[in-house]
């Protein structure tokens, strides 16, 4: 039923100012059970997700790494609630998700997704203009409006709408797909862009043209952004800060400089140096790590990323470390940072214990 | 046939592919457009370039590996000694998987899903060397351990799905590499991969290419691999080379538009806080390549003459050229 | 793999059962009282009555499916109406008739079908394909037993090559696999194999097409295999699928061959069903076509079972 203010649909208001996060997640688990043999259920479950925390401010770019089971995309998928958390809870500017104050269709009209996968995610059988109008037409708004709207998403992502409004999915180049994925995104003026390795499909050249319109949208639309890939390289130019995930935890969080200049978790720093190095004269002769991400049924104990660490020791099966605060918003989740925890490089002060960082 | 020290593993002269359609009104696609190349054994060549530029095309005419009926391919192409180009189909099969192997991108849907990698890697070695079974699995197992497969023993009887990226790309890398190859040819072999583990397959073929003596040419899209791997490399755009130099005088100081283009629109850590540089428009139709540079449409510097015939491919320094006439003036051009 | 064979086969169970109410329901709830094709038209009424207690016949439907049930469990599936002996004695020997042509037709069928559907594959997009698959719509659409009354005219009528009808004299147990009967096969298998002969030949050539087009085939080129080899992987490749199409075509030859052996009085369990249908002779009935729906049951259990060992990605427990 269209409501009043569906005549423009316009964007929903801010709630609690600038430094109220737009988004806060705490404790987020999700485990998905396996399938069990013969008529018992498994006692196995994939711990996709397990007990993350992080906050996302307002008009930041927050930008979460890590490498394939780690969690990221199950993340991105728990936020915009397409998947239903096993615990935990997600705020949004205050008001809990889901809840009395913020039904889901309020909340969907807030945050949208972008995904990898630019062809799959377009119905074959809508012309680009529809596949936009479509959203705000379900949210109440008159079909010419609706148009009148699409056009000028068009127009914002580089697409003429004369020329491109009537084509369909597989009359554009990939390039071309991942901007009408994004102009749909922000058909209903959302207020958070999920952002789930937008680029990585796209060749190196229309890549760059992709994030160069996604930070001129950013500040025409006044947007926040949560950007989710495993290219470091494009993580560091887009983000405000960072995340860095392994096996469904957070190994370590910071601003993008403080993560990439002084790397406290040693997977960040593998990760790091993993890139190549783009100087024949210095290539790597040996690789940061050994083997595969391991698999999220069976975590390891304590830290997970011990059984690959370098550094690890005989503490680090025993407990699991929370993240522990280093400098003004930069944490990592290793023992070596934690005064007092036992392992051999850790500070020796017994400063305040560990907090979670907010 | 034994060759002279100098004579290159790989020798390619005005390389040309098409694919023709049976459907009418659907034009032929010049996907390969006159490829010159000379590769030194032991030697790496990168082929970089975009979806589209016909590098995977090239690398599959080296075996002749593009599908028979519909692939109209013309030129020289000799590599280890045998005429590619004028070689009949049962001459092709023994040359592949011998002297010449290749590397595909994604190995998930590359190995055969019904059959073990064991069984994959022996059935190549028993197709060349007609050795027995038994002797055949010793030698995949042989070949496990080489590209460190860890508990390679029981991986013989793995399957494919039952094995993550990583190790599926080296049970390919063990199944190319099962009868001592002279060139190996990698197409995209880590773009699927994990960052820490792309690392590892690209060490990992740097040196089982040194251990074994292989050319390797290897083709990306991705500058940054293309730094840890190559000797030289060789920029390609709409089916044609327009650069080619030494790996450290490419990445120093990439000469034609299209490969300054490339290089800046590469994000790395200075990137930060700017516009990245793009390089204006789309790769133009393989169905219909204008007459003059195919790259003018797009670049910032095109002049009149750019537009009226496609630039050689000429000397632009030490051992390097370029396809372009701002490199390479056609007063100091040589014929290529 | 035991707990999912157990599983199987337990669901196996209900969906027996359910089918033999289906088909219990379906002979009473025809019109017609049963009796009267026991009984003559003239018969006095309390002989009638009498008739109709010793069949069961006057207590309620459940009752009567509960006691048929238990018998049938045992063994006994009761005494055929029209003949008065044992269905079991009637229905094994046109059970063994059945098979046998089923098993024929579907012998010509599969053989022809994959050939055509291999050669349709091989020679995509030109005109070897295209008539195939013009073959194979034209099989699955035409009215096998016109088909049936055609080559009857054709081969027995006009050129007496072929008898035309029953399967020899001598009954089930003589029969040998010489020509003296087998020619008696030709002409109804023929006929039944048409249908399955179309189905499998799209089937394998959609499946061969679909392995054809995988990247791994280009994967086996270039490791330098011959011809021969690759065709190993792509039928290891295309066997569950197209093997599970034809055991469920087997089900369907079993179960509905009914009106060609009607056409040519073959003496099968089709012949027998449709004699007992007009003579509403409702134990052979509900014994037939009972049986014929296990004898499905068990198709489909052998074809997942079958699946199971043949594509490695099915995750074994």
């Amino acid at each position: 039923m269209p409501t009043n203010h569906a005549a423009h649909l316009p964007p929903l208001p801010d709630l609690g100012g600038p430094a109220q996060p737009l988004l806060s997640v705490r404790h987020l688990t999700k485990h998905f059970a396996l399938a069990g043999r013969g008529l018992r259920r498994s006692r196995d479950v994939v711990r996709a997700v397990d007990d993350l925390g992080f906050d996302l401010r307002k008009g930041e770019t927050l930008g979460i790494v890590g490498e394939s089971g780690c969690g990221k995309s199950t993340t991105s998928r728990l936020i915009m609630s397409l998947l239903a958390p096993t615990a935990g809870e997600i705020v949004f500017d205050g008001q809990v998700v889901g809840g009395r104050a913020l039904p889901m269709k309020d909340y969907r009209r807030q945050v949208q997704m972008v995904f990898q996968d630019s062809h799959a995610s377009l119905n074959p059988r809508l012309s680009i203009e529809n596949a936009i109008a479509f959203a705000p037409q379900v949210h109440g708004l008159a079909r010419r409006d609706a148009l009148a709207r699409a056009h000028e998403l068009l127009d914002a992502v580089g697409l003429a709408p004369a020329q491109f409004g009537a084509r369909f999915p597989h009359q554009l180049s990939g390039g071309q797909r991942q901007r009408v994925n994004i102009a749909r995104a922000l058909a209903l003026r959302p207020r958070l862009l999920i952002l789930d390795e937008p680029v990585s499909a796209l060749d190196k050249s229309v890549e760059a043209q992709v994030l160069n319109l996604l930070v001129d949208l950013k500040a025409r639309y006044g947007l926040s952004y949560l950007f989710i890939s495993h290219d470091l390289n494009v993580v560091q130019y887009m983000a405000d800060r960072v995340l860095v995930m392994y096996l469904g935890k957070v190994a370590e969080v910071g601003a993008v400089d403080a993560i990439y200049g002084r790397p406290a978790h040693p997977y960040t720093a593998a990760l790091l140096a993993s890139r190549p190095s783009m100087d024949p004269a210095r290539r790597r002769t040996r690789p940061p790590l050994q083997g595969d991400p391991p698999n999220p049924i069976d975590p390891p104990s304590g830290c997970r990323f011990r059984t690959r660490c370098a550094h690890a020791e005989a503490v680090c099966a025993a407990q699991e470390p929370a993240l522990a605060v280093l400098a003004g918003g930069h944490a990592a989740a290793c023992l070596m940072n934690a005064p007092g925890s036992g392992h051999r490089a850790a500070p020796v002060r017994r400063v305040e214990a560990a907090r979670v960082l907010a | 046939m034994t060759s002279a020290p100098d004579t290159p593993l790989v020798h390619v002269r005005d390389l040309r592919v098409a694919f023709e359609s049976r459907e009418p009104g659907v034009a032929t696609v010049a996907a390969v457009n006159g490829v010159d190349f000379d590769l030194a054994p032991r030697e790496t060549l990168c082929i970089l370039g975009e979806s589209g530029s016909g590098k995977s095309v090239t690398l599959r005419a080296l075996m002749r590996l593009n599908p028979a009926r519909t692939t109209r391919m013309s030129g020289t192409v000799r590599v280890a000694g045998q005429d590619i180009a004028s070689a009949s189909e049962a001459q092709m099969t023994a040359v592949r998987g011998r002297s010449v192997a290749m590397i595909f991108q994604e190995p998930m849907t590359a190995l055969d899903p019904v059959f073990s990698i064991g069984t994959q890697i022996a059935e190549t070695v028993r197709r060349h060397e007609g050795i027995d079974r038994a002797a055949a699995r010793r030698r995949a197992l042989q070949l496990l351990e080489l590209v460190q497969v860890p508990s390679a023993a029981r991986r013989l009887d793995a399957y494919p799905h039952e094995l993550s990226g990583g190790l599926r790309q080296r049970a390919m890398i063990a199944m190319a590499l099962s009868c001592r190859p002279r060139l190996l040819l990698a197409d995209e072999p880590t773009t699927a991969l994990d960052a820490t583990v792309q690392i590892q397959v690209l060490l990992l073929l740097r040196e089982l290419q040194r251990e074994m003596g292989m050319g390797l040419i290897f083709v990306t899209h991705d500058l940054g691999v293309a730094s840890e791997v190559a000797d030289r490399i060789a920029v390609m755009y709409a089916g044609r080379f327009v650069e080619e130099a030494g790996v450290s005088d490419f990445l120093r100081q990439p000469m034609h538009p299209y490969a300054q283009g490339l290089l800046g629109a590469t994000v790395h850590a200075g990137s930060r806080g700017r516009p990245l540089v793009t390089i204006a428009g789309a790769p133009p139709r393989l169905d219909r390549l204008p007459a003059g540079c195919a790259f003018a449409a797009r670049c910032d510097r095109v002049m009149p003459a750019c537009l009226d015939a496609m630039p050689a491919l000429a000397a632009a320094g030490a051992d390097r050229s370029a396809r372009c006439l701002l490199v390479t003036p056609p007063r100091t051009a040589l014929a290529a | 793999m035991l707990s999912y064979l157990l599983r199987r086969v337990l669901y196996a169970v209900p969906i027996a059962l359910a089918v033999s109410v289906v088909c219990f329901l379906l002979v009473h709830l025809a019109p017609g009282d049963p009796i009267n094709a026991i009984v003559s038209a003239d018969t006095p009424a309390d002989v009638v009555e009498q008739v109709r207690r010793e069949y069961g016949l006057d207590r309620p439907l459940p009752t009567q499916f509960a006691l048929w049930l238990g018998r049938v469990a045992q063994g006994d599936f009761g005494k055929s109406i029209a003949s008065g002996r044992p269905v079991l004695d009637e229905l094994g020997p046109a059970i063994v008739n059945t098979l046998r042509l089923s098993l024929g037709a579907a012998a010509i069928g599969f053989a022809l079908g994959t050939a055509l559907g291999v050669a349709a594959a091989l020679a995509r997009g030109r005109w070897p394909d295209k008539s195939i698959v013009a073959l194979a719509a034209a099989s699955v659409s035409v009215p096998h037993y016109w088909l049936g009354m055609v080559l009857v005219i054709v081969f027995s009528v006009v050129f007496n090559l072929l008898p035309s009808m029953g399967a020899g004299g001598g009954g089930s147990e003589a029969w040998r696999w010489d020509w003296e009967h087998v020619q008696y096969l030709v002409l109804p298998a023929l006929t039944l194999s048409i249908i399955p002969m179309g189905i499998v030949a799209r089937t394998v050539r959609g499946v061969v097409l679909d392995v054809l087009g995988q990247d791994f085939i280009t994967t086996l080129r270039g490791k330098g295999l011959r011809g021969g080899r690759i065709a190993l992987h792509v039928v290891k490749n295309a066997a569950p699928s197209v093997l599970s199409i034809m055991g469920l075509q087997l089900g369907y030859l079993m179960g509905g061959s009914i009106l060609v052996e009607t056409v040519f009085s073959w003496p099968g369990t089709g012949f027998m069903l449709n004699g007992a249908i007009f003579q509403r002779d409702i134990p052979v009935l509900q014994g037939t076509i009972l049986v014929l729906a296990l004898i499905f049951v068990l198709l489909n259990l052998l074809v997942d079972l079958m699946q199971t060992t043949l594509d490695p990605r099915i995750k074994r427990q």
